[in-house]
């Protein structure tokens, strides 16, 4: 069954996904491109590894993207009912979409660690300096799951959820507007953001840091 | 006799519109018609069967199992052909055969590559590029190849062509006559079912209107012209209609109709002609009597 479920969301993601593993093997690389021996090599790589480091995280996010709407694509399109006439718990069903997702992700992961490691391989970095191709994968790889878990979940709600799930943000929205104009210093939706993010929330993954190089 | 499907006061509502206290026995081993104009409910029943609704009121058996609380089970023994397509258009013909047999233990990969060949379908073609009745085959593939012991077919050839729809006809009779399956197929296209169907149910604005075999169905329901001025008071028949016609005489469409009660007129040649309803005529006179009850019950 999860050789089916697989082979149903590569076959409706796989040019996004051909995308991200290319991106993924190239940025490494590309971030480094142009940073030669010499007096400042080392400020040269912090620098260029620090201003590559918001494009990881991105990329993790946009992979969590396409792997959860194309996840559950096909069953929207078909209105669920093939699903739902299949002989099959709709837990292990959902287990089956979520696990062919996370190994897709993880083949993103690895093109990350290949594209690192091909990158810092048999470069010889100055003193004090280290290459971290495997926790930069390793970061990637949590962030994806982290942000495709949250996706996957929302993506695969009913339509009469997801209008109950907009009108709660845009409640937020509009009490955290209504808030600010009053004075007060309470905004509801950017202590939500604050929970997500926080070093114990959810997406806590993105606020790492994502240097290839570092100290 | 065993019931495949045994449905009682089922009630369910959504909107406006409502199922109210349905009962529905279907027998194993039958070819059952549910009939019905658009909108009376059919297809809601059949998402009901399969679990797909949950009902407010009511019980419902398939294959022996209580749905929902068996339907795993029960969907791995029942074949499905909903009236649009439900299968990923993403696969090809090929690709979704795969995927059915990995959820259906006993799919018959023999079947469903005769089956292939004997509609003629493209394997390597994406579903989204098949025609609507090459879509109709793969669906009524993938049903007939997992072996089921019950087939349910919601308007399973409507809209297709005459050589299209005969072929799929043959091919679901064939695995009947072989496999001795029940099979329910929904239809408002009267005239497909007369030919096949050893069972019919008529469901009309979310109420069953008639449940009975076929033969009795069809042999009981009889136009009868009758001289003017004779009186169906008393009569050991329902008349459904009655209506005038040419010479003075008039014409009663009734139900439960047999020969011998041809002496109720009494030898009077009151009684001019009886003359046969083929199902949809028999269908069309159900629907009116059930919509505008006036008729008297003998």
């Amino acid at each position: 069954m999860f050789r089916v479920i697989l082979a149903n969301q590569w076959r409706e993601s796989r040019i996004a996904i051909l995308f991200l593993a290319a991106t993924a093997v190239a940025i490494p690389s590309w971030s480094l491109w142009g940073t030669t021996p010499g007096p400042w090599e080392a400020w040269h790589l912090l620098n260029a590894a620090q201003q590559s480091s918001l494009a990881y995280p991105l990329l993790a996010l946009l992979a969590a993207l396409t792997l959860a709407a194309g996840a559950w694509r096909p069953d929207h399109r078909a209105r669920h009912v093939y699903a739902l006439t299949l002989p099959v718990p709709r837990s292990r069903y959902l287990l089956l979409r979520y696990a062919a997702g996370l190994l897709l992700l993880a083949c993103l992961g690895m093109a990350l660690a290949v594209g690192a490691g091909a990158a810092t391989v048999g470069r010889t970095l100055p003193r004090y300096l280290e290459a971290h191709p495997l926790l930069l994968a390793g970061r990637f790889v949590l962030a994806g799951v982290s942000a495709y878990t949250l996706l996957f979940a929302v993506s695969g709600i009913t339509a009469r959820t997801a209008r109950l799930l907009v009108a709660g943000l845009l409640l937020l929205l509009a009490v955290s507007a209504a808030a600010d104009l009053l004075g007060l210093d309470w905004n509801p939706l950017a202590r939500c953001f604050e929970a997500l993010m926080s070093p114990y929330g959810p997406l806590a993954p993105f606020r790492w840091t994502w240097m290839l190089i570092d100290v | 006799m065993t019931h495949a499907i045994d449905v009682r006061d089922l009630t369910y509502r959504v909107q406006d519109f409502a199922l109210r206290n349905l009962s529905l026995r279907v027998p194993s081993g039958a070819v059952y018609g549910f009939l019905g104009p658009n909108g009376a409910g059919k297809t809601t029943t059949i998402r009901l069967l399969l679990g797909l609704l949950r009902p407010e009121a009511g019980s419902i058996q398939v294959l022996g199992g209580a749905v929902p609380a068996d339907i795993v089970s029960i969907l791995g023994r029942v074949g499905y052909v909903p009236e649009r397509p439900h299968l990923y258009q993403n696969h090809t013909v090929e690709e979704s055969i795969r995927f059915h047999a990995a959820f259906h233990p006993r799919f018959d990969h023999a079947a469903a590559a005769d089956l292939a060949a004997r509609f003629g379908l493209p394997e390597r073609r994406l579903l989204s590029r098949l025609s609507k009745g090459e879509m109709g085959k793969v669906m009524i593939l993938l049903a007939l190849a997992q072996r089921p012991e019950l087939l349910v077919l919601d308007e399973p050839t409507d809209g297709l062509d005459p050589v299209v729809r005969r072929e799929a006809l043959h091919a679901i009779l064939d695995y009947v006559t072989e496999s001795n399956a029940t099979v329910l197929i929904s239809s408002h296209l009267v005239h497909e079912l007369e030919r096949f169907c050893d069972w019919v149910g008529v469901l009309d604005q979310g109420t069953i209107v008639a449940q009975l075999p076929m033969d009795e169905f069809k042999s009981g329901l009889k136009r009868l012209r009758v001289a003017a001025g004779s009186s169906p008071d008393a009569a050991p028949f329902s008349v459904l209609a009655r209506g005038t016609a040419g010479l003075g005489g008039e014409v009663w469409t009734v139900r439960g109709w047999r020969p011998e009660m041809t002496a109720w007129f009494g030898g009077s040649h009151a009684l001019r002609e009886v003359v046969d309803l083929d199902l949809e005529e028999a269908f069309v006179e159900l629907l009116r009597s059930a919509r505008h009850p006036t008729v008297r019950e003998g």
